[in-house]
């Protein structure tokens, strides 16, 4: 079973994603300035209404804040609340998905383990 | 809420000989927003934006901009730049000299933008209008429309013949003047998957009716594939606005829009069914193709 009711839509959802991303790789670091949304609104060729939806919900998070008459800026601690909240969601979104299809597939729980191991293995940075 | 609005169509109806353009037609749109005017041909765009401008009247119903009756104002026209599909400037005259007319036209008309415009898209200013290909015909209404400022623009099938890179740079101009110069901008277009998410609400004509009217976001939660096994989905879709179904082999595919609180969500989850989203084109197509059951 797949739902899938927010792919391409929330486009919202999907710039907020992508700051949040930039801010765990370190690309856009603590307590620096992020692109305002009319900025985003021409990065990404979207509504401004639709970036301002973006921004506000990582402001709601605690991720970003306001420094009135100068801009959006990310906020102390902003990093480790991400990845928090990224492992919290990984269980559901990654693990349980995974065996879901395993058990479609018939694949046991060792042989995953074993995928897992092998995975690890070749992708070794 | 209400001193936000800034045009106002009340039951406009418009009819030629037999063929009814607009029904009854009713539309308040507020200030400083971008809107996507949608609609197949003939379904009445071109007819709706002629009333509000004056370029035609309506046989029944009125139209209030900026608060007042619209209809050969001349306080209020000036403030409304509207760049229909076609025949709007003269053929003999220089992109320079029609420049210079709009000017003289537009109280907001800002020429050193317009020059702007001309560099970043090529558009020669020593050129005669008639000998503008059609693309530089469209890129010519692009520059006297966002030049002009207005507090009302329209552009009516902006990008035609336009390439995609043209037609890329358009949006991007249109979304950075309008962040540094609010005001509101009506678009109508056939290009609806590249456009969409540039305008923040979307109205869609369907035979001189008004059949949807939504935030762009809102459009496409509302929209969604079910499919599976023809009972699941029957099951699934059970008292929610089907508004197209087919079958590919065993699989039955319904194409759903209606709002969706989480209650239906987890009713959905239980069902056998796979749920995935409609491209807005595929669901334009949908809604105009039959108006039954859309609702507003």
């Amino acid at each position: 079973m797949k739902l899938d009711f927010s792919d391409e839509k929330s486009i919202y959802l999907q710039i907020a994603e992508s700051i949040e991303d930039d801010i765990i790789k370190g690309v856009i670091e603590e307590e620096t300035q992020v692109p305002s949304t009319n900025q985003m609104a021409v990065i990404y060729k979207i509504n401004p209404a639709t970036a301002g939806k973006g921004i506000n919900l990582l402001v709601d998070k605690g991720v970003l804040y306001k420094r009135r008459g100068i801009g959006m800026f990310v906020a102390a601690g902003a990093r480790k609340k991400i990845l928090e909240e990224r492992k919290n969601s990984f269980y559901s979104s990654y693990i349980v998905t995974l065996l879901e299809e395993a058990k479609k597939l018939g694949i046991g729980t060792d042989e995953i383990i074993d995928m897992i191991r092998k995975g690890e293995n070749t992708h070794e940075r | 809420m209400s001193d936000n609005i800034l045009l106002e169509t009340r039951s406009l109806t418009k009819r030629y000989g037999k063929v009814t353009a607009l029904n009854n037609f009713s539309v308040a749109l507020e200030s400083n927003k971008i809107y996507g005017l949608l609609g197949r041909n003939g379904a009445g765009k071109t007819t709706l934006l002629d009333i509000i401008t004056s370029r035609r009247f309506a046989g029944a119903g009125d139209v209030r901009l900026f608060g007042q009756d619209a209809k050969e104002n001349q306080k209020v026209l000036p403030n409304v730049c509207y760049m229909p599909e076609k025949n709007y400037f003269i053929p003999t005259m220089k992109v320079s000299e029609i420049l210079e007319t709009s000017a003289m036209f537009f109280v907001n008309f800002d020429m050193e933008y317009a020059d702007r415009l001309c560099a970043r898209f090529g558009l020669d200013k020593r050129k005669k209008y008639k000998a503008l290909s059609r693309g530089y015909e469209s890129i010519l209404r692009i520059v006297v429309g966002l030049a002009s400022r207005a507090p009302l623009t329209i552009f009516d099938e902006p990008v035609l013949g336009l390439d995609a890179a043209v037609r890329d740079l358009f949006y991007r101009e249109l979304l950075e003047d309008y962040t540094s110069h609010p005001r509101t901008f009506i678009v109508s277009t056939h290009l609806i998957e590249e456009s969409a998410d540039v305008f923040e609400d979307v109205l869609i004509i369907n035979n001189g009716e008004l059949i949807c009217r939504h935030h762009v976001a809102e459009l496409r939660e509302m929209a969604f594939y079910v499919s599976g096994r023809p009972s699941d989905v029957d099951a699934a879709v059970n008292g929610l606005n089907v508004i197209h179904s087919e079958m590919v082999g065993s699989v039955k595919i319904s194409a759903v829009f209606n709002k969706i609180n989480d209650e239906m969500k987890n009713r959905l989850k239980t069902c056998n069914v796979d749920i995935s989203p409609i491209p807005v084109q595929k669901l334009f197509i949908y809604l105009t193709n039959s108006n039954k059951g859309v609702f507003q």
